[in-house]
């Protein structure tokens, strides 16, 4: 074995021996061990330039390992003594310009900047790529505000329930007990879809979650690892997956039960109706080359997907936003005035209040509360991470009242602990309620 | 019928440790027999070239099954295994090295030895991507993979060194090996 393939060996195995470590500074150690001994391997070829693609390949494996490493000059001179190569493969010499690129564009940033720009980079690395287009370009082709947020929280409201649907199906209730849905609602918390980079074409969007880089130390390793897969498992199953295939309906009926689809189809689904007036297609990183045209679901298609549960669902109501001309003084909007009406598939409301009644019980409030109620597949909800309170119903007002139920309870059970009986945990609790609870009758 | 001897990938891979070579045939060992197949069964192979190989290996022990839980670890180690097999007997490559950074490939290759444009400092003139699945199902099958693996090394197909795909089932058991 030649003493170039010797030393490349040797870095590549210290590479994939940083991978398997979940200690970042012993990790690093690794990684520029890794990169001195590379460096080596491409400088012995530096003169040889007939060794194409193999010297451009561990010029450019130097230039991205001392990038990873934040040794930016060393990234630099890998990256020229690449491309001073002849003959070097074209894909080689544009990655050798992408690493030169990134190299630029981090010579104005300050030391901080620089890595929140590579840690973007990774999370835009991994992202989903959205590109939304006018069906009818009204205003050339720009796209209405409204549509924008509407897709982009319809794809945020089914990574949600997918999380919950892939938790459930990995965990069960066993793992977390009552507190699952707390569980679940932390985890959401702290792994967010995150919108991670933007670009007028004519409107584009990078959405990604970070389940690699910040590891949140005070979850079990086996819920880090299911993290890991979860955001690629969204996209096969969700992004790109080709619904007009029975196949693939199939695969995801077995997967998934009707329930479960329901969750995370539901509302996704609509954002490729005809009627919407965008088109929706998922691309690379730069908006360009479609990776899948968001064409609409088939009728026939879309019942197969969500059959059973649209059958049961029927009855329910549904949140109607109308537009309309209303007389001062009028409570109602009068039918006939109505000029549009559109059901939600979600929805965020502002609450405010002083008092948390349930039944008889109430709790008075020294200050005002402020709580998100979002309505999503049709359920309301509230999630309240300081009380670590999560709650559901069909209803507006149901949630509320689950809601009083819930803090009404909690704070009582908190305030009849013994001394003995309180953790940090209760006591921290209790710390937030008191915040606000001014007495409870 | 050419009979294709999992114990003899370390004889194609000789710069590759013999514990490396193992790993890689006894996957693809258990990924063959938890799909109900024994050793003798028949593997077909369709792209560059159509052929049929008689694939032979020693029985794994209950331990050893019980060793290799993960299923997709088991698709993936026996395809790999597959595709070096079938590199070495399609080709004028073998393969190198994993490719840990960079161009979305799998594996570099390189040329065989008595070829006449080996030159070991140049070791990386060809690239591999890899794909397995036990057993086809949904839209994962061999075909679906063969398309999103040719999308997936499409970025560079205006490099002037070959490119092959090689996507195996270890249920049939099949294997599609293309070159881009």
């Amino acid at each position: 074995m030649s003493e170039v393939r010797k030393l490349h060996k040797e870095a590549m195995s210290l590479v994939n021996e940083s991978k398997q470590l979940d200690d970042e500074i012993a990790s690093g150690i690794l990684l520029h061990k890794a990169l001195s001994i590379e460096v080596q391997a491409a400088m012995i070829l530096f003169n040889k330039f007939e060794a194409e693609p193999t010297r451009s390949v561990l010029f450019r494996s130097a230039a991205t390992l001392a990038y990873n490493c934040a040794e930016y000059e060393i990234a630099e001179r890998m990256v020229y003594c690449g491309l001073s190569g002849v003959h070097l493969p074209i894909e080689i010499e544009e990655e050798l310009c992408q690493v030169r690129d990134k190299l630029l564009a981090l010579k104005s940033l300050s030391v901080e900047e620089k890595s929140q720009y590579n840690y973007l980079q990774i999370l835009r690395d991994n992202a989903i790529n959205i590109r939304l287009k006018p069906s009818l370009p009204k205003y050339a082709d720009a796209v209405f505000i409204e549509d924008i947020v509407s897709v982009l929280k319809t794809v945020k409201t089914s990574f949600d329930n997918f999380i919950r649907v892939n938790f459930l199906q990995t965990f069960g209730i066993e793992k977390y007990g009552d507190k699952t849905n707390y569980a679940i609602s932390k985890l959401r918390n702290d792994f967010p879809l995150l919108y991670v980079n933007s670009k007028f074409k004519s409107f584009g969007a990078s959405l990604s979650t970070d389940a690699i880089v910040v590891t949140k130390e005070k979850y079990e390793k086996d819920v880090i690892e299911w993290r890991k897969s979860l955001f690629d498992e969204f996209k096969n199953d969700v992004i790109y997956i080709d619904y007009s295939l029975d196949k693939n309906l199939k695969y995801l009926q077995n997967k998934y039960s009707d329930d479960e689809r329901n969750l995370i189809y539901s509302g996704y689904l609509d954002i490729f109706n005809d009627s919407k007036n965008y088109n929706v297609t998922f691309t690379d990183s730069e908006y360009e080359e479609v990776i899948k045209v968001g064409s609409s679901i088939p009728k026939d298609k879309k019942e197969q997907l969500l059959k059973k549960t649209l059958n049961t669902k029927e009855s329910e109501k549904t949140l109607v936003r109308t537009f309309g001309m209303q007389s001062k003084g009028q409570k109602q909007i009068k039918k006939s005035d109505i000029i549009v009406s559109e059901e939600l598939t979600n929805a965020e409301f502002s609450y405010r209040t002083s008092h948390l009644i349930y039944q008889k019980d109430s709790l008075d409030l020294k200050k005002e509360l402020v709580l998100t109620i979002k309505y999503e597949n049709r359920e309301f909800s509230i999630n309240y991470p300081p009380f670590e309170i999560e709650v559901i119903s069909n209803t507006h007002d149901g949630v509320l009242l689950e809601f009083s139920k819930e803090c009404y309870n909690k704070y009582r059970l908190l305030t009849s602990l013994s001394e003995p009986e309180r953790t940090h945990e209760t006591e921290r609790l209790l710390n937030n309620f008191s915040e606000f609870v001014f007495s409870s009758t | 019928m050419d009979v294709l001897n999992l114990n003899s990938l370390v004889e194609i891979l000789p710069e590759w440790s013999a514990k490396q070579c193992d790993y890689f045939t006894e996957g693809l060992s258990v990924g063959l027999e938890k799909q109900g197949n024994d050793s003798g069964v028949v593997l077909e192979v369709t792209g560059i070239r159509d052929l049929k190989l008689k694939v032979e290996w020693t029985k794994c022990t209950e331990e050893i099954h019980r060793s290799w839980k993960e299923p997709k670890k088991i698709a993936e180690m026996g395809a790999t295994a597959l595709a070096f097999f079938l590199t070495e007997k399609l080709t004028e490559f073998v393969p190198t090295e994993e490719a840990l950074i960079g161009t979305g490939v799998d594996y570099w290759l390189g040329y065989k030895e008595h070829h006449e444009n080996f030159d070991e400092d140049n070791f990386m003139n060809a690239r591999l991507e890899i794909s397995g699945i036990n057993k086809e199902e949904g839209s994962n099958t061999v075909e679906a993979r063969t398309k999103i693996k040719k999308k997936q090394v499409q970025k560079s197909d205006e490099m002037k060194i070959p490119v092959y795909i090689s996507i195996s089932e270890l249920n049939s058991p099949k294997s599609i090996f293309i070159q881009k």
